[in-house]
């Protein structure tokens, strides 16, 4: 059985920088992996980007950059998956033998404030219905609703994360956070406070992917991080809240989301559970997002997010810490990049690397995107 | 394939929007929300009601026309749900709504 592991990992660290183009960025991040790799000109067989406003060619334009073209490179557009999506694509290519090494990345700067998607007709954005935090907050209600989560949990998942992002020089938030000062925040879409959602930005992350080699009688050799799975999945039709972002759905709440679909293939191709996961970065577009997501990843049964949240089980030094990162409440959002910044950072953390917020002896990580499409990822690393 | 609805149905999820989104060059705030028809239909649109703590779970709502700025000489007519009943206020709403508003929360 081929298997497939990561040689190496950059990126550019996630925020706001006035006249860095994406391709500088994207070129800081590919450079970076390929050094760790120790892969140079000719030393990859193809290149997949992902990337959502990146515009025409923007993979060809960062490996352009650095006089590294001619073999195939494919952009991939899976909204806030699209990082996954790539990895996807390489990983399946490497198993069926298509290539040994391919370097995957993904690019993004976006504009400031709610995001502006080509996915909305011009009519719905005069209808005022290209609202994308309002979808957050009727699904922030919903979890509210039938979970017994509370406006302080969602203030109590900022929190946390922000604590996490203090000790991430790649984040775009470096400051703790009280749960007062989250909900005295601007109200955005009730129940969701600006402090609660996400900022859109810009960053990059690269990934080199390798062939596994059997490094057992291999002493000299550093241990492999591996890629276990590498999910990707749309919506079923059905669920009015799905990111698929519909403007009806069934009375139906038992279709199962992308992410749980997800999840599911992942823990099947990796044979893992959730239970044999150490650290889990997820999808914190909102604040109520992260807690769905322990739901729909199986972190917790359904309806017990909020006192998994509570009892710590999700910080540092928790049973399973998610978004040590800070996640992207701390880091920003930059689409393309997002899921292979995940991927950075939980390499970090199975390598022993990510300092003061490392996950001591983390050996089996999850990451997680979901977003527009509906596109679902989730990738699973093994040590 | 056609298939006529209920033009009125009870409301599932709500909030509002405090700050115009991309294209939109109507007034803010404004409700917007998910109203269940009896034919098993959840349908997404405007609310009329742009006060989340006005609204309460499983409330009547129908759909009425609502017209809106699109540019300078061009207007834009589109669906929206409004409240069948005046409920009051909503001081005395029963069961677990959207909370309280900004900063109240213990």
């Amino acid at each position: 059985v081929t298997t497939v592991d990561i040689a190496g990992v950059g990126l550019h660290r996630f925020g706001r920088f006035e006249g860095v183009t994406v391709t500088d960025m994207g070129v800081e991040a590919v450079r970076a992996a390929l050094r760790e790799a120790d892969v140079g000109r000719g030393g990859f067989q193809a290149a997949f980007c992902g990337t959502a406003y990146g515009g025409v060619a923007t993979g060809h334009k960062v490996l352009g950059a650095l006089g590294m073209t001619g073999m195939p490179i494919v952009d991939v557009e899976a909204g806030c998956a699209s990082g996954a999506a790539a990895l996807m694509l390489a990983g399946a290519a490497i198993r069926g033998g298509q290539y040994d090494t391919v370097v995957v990345f993904g690019v993004e700067k976006m504009p400031r404030g709610i995001i502006r998607s080509s996915f909305f007709e011009p009519w719905q954005e005069e209808a005022g219905l290209a609202a994308t935090p309002a979808y957050f907050a009727l699904r922030a209600q919903r979890l509210m609703h039938v979970s017994g989560v509370t406006k302080d949990h969602l203030a109590t998942v900022v929190v946390k994360n922000r604590r996490h992002g203090v000790h991430n020089p790649d984040a775009m938030f470096r400051a703790e956070v009280e749960a007062a000062d989250v909900l005295n925040s601007r109200l955005v879409c009730e129940p969701l406070h600006l402090w609660m959602l996400c900022s859109p930005n810009e960053g990059a992350a690269a990934v080199v992917l390798r062939r596994g080699e059997d490094t057992s009688g291999r002493p000299d050799r550093p241990a492999r991080i591996r890629v276990a799975a590498a999910v990707l999945r749309s919506h079923l039709p059905g669920p009015v809240l799905s990111e698929s972002t519909p403007l009806a759905g069934l009375a139906d709440d038992d279709t199962p989301s992308a992410t749980t679909l997800a999840a599911t293939d992942a823990y099947e191709e990796a044979g893992l559970g959730p239970d044999d996961l150490d650290v889990v970065e997820c999808q914190d577009t909102d604040a109520a997002r992260e807690l769905l997501s322990y739901e729909e990843l199986g972190l917790c049964s359904p309806g017990e997010a909020a006192e998994m949240l509570e009892a710590g089980a999700t910080s540092i030094g928790g049973r399973l810490p998610v978004n040590p990162s800070g996640g992207l409440l701390s880091k920003g959002e930059p689409l393309g990049a997002s899921a292979l910044g995940q991927v950075v950072e939980l390499v970090r953390q199975l390598r022993g690397e990510a300092g003061a917020r490392q996950v001591h002896g983390a050996r089996v990580a999850l990451a997680h995107t979901v977003g527009r499409g509906a596109n679902a990822g989730v990738v699973i690393l093994r040590h | 394939v056609g298939a006529e609805l209920s033009s009125a149905g009870r409301l599932w999820a709500w909030t509002a929007v405090t700050s115009a989104p991309p294209g939109y060059k109507g007034e803010v705030p404004f409700g917007f929300g998910v109203v269940e028809l009896p034919e098993g239909l959840r349908v997404i649109g405007r609310l009329t009601e742009a006060r989340p703590d006005h609204l309460t779970r499983d409330q009547p709502m129908h759909l009425v026309l609502v017209t809106l700025p699109a540019d300078e000489d061009r207007l834009v007519v589109t669906y929206a749900f409004a409240p069948t009943v005046d409920t009051g206020g909503a001081a005395a709403a029963p069961g677990p709504g959207p909370g309280p508003t900004a900063g109240a929360t213990a």
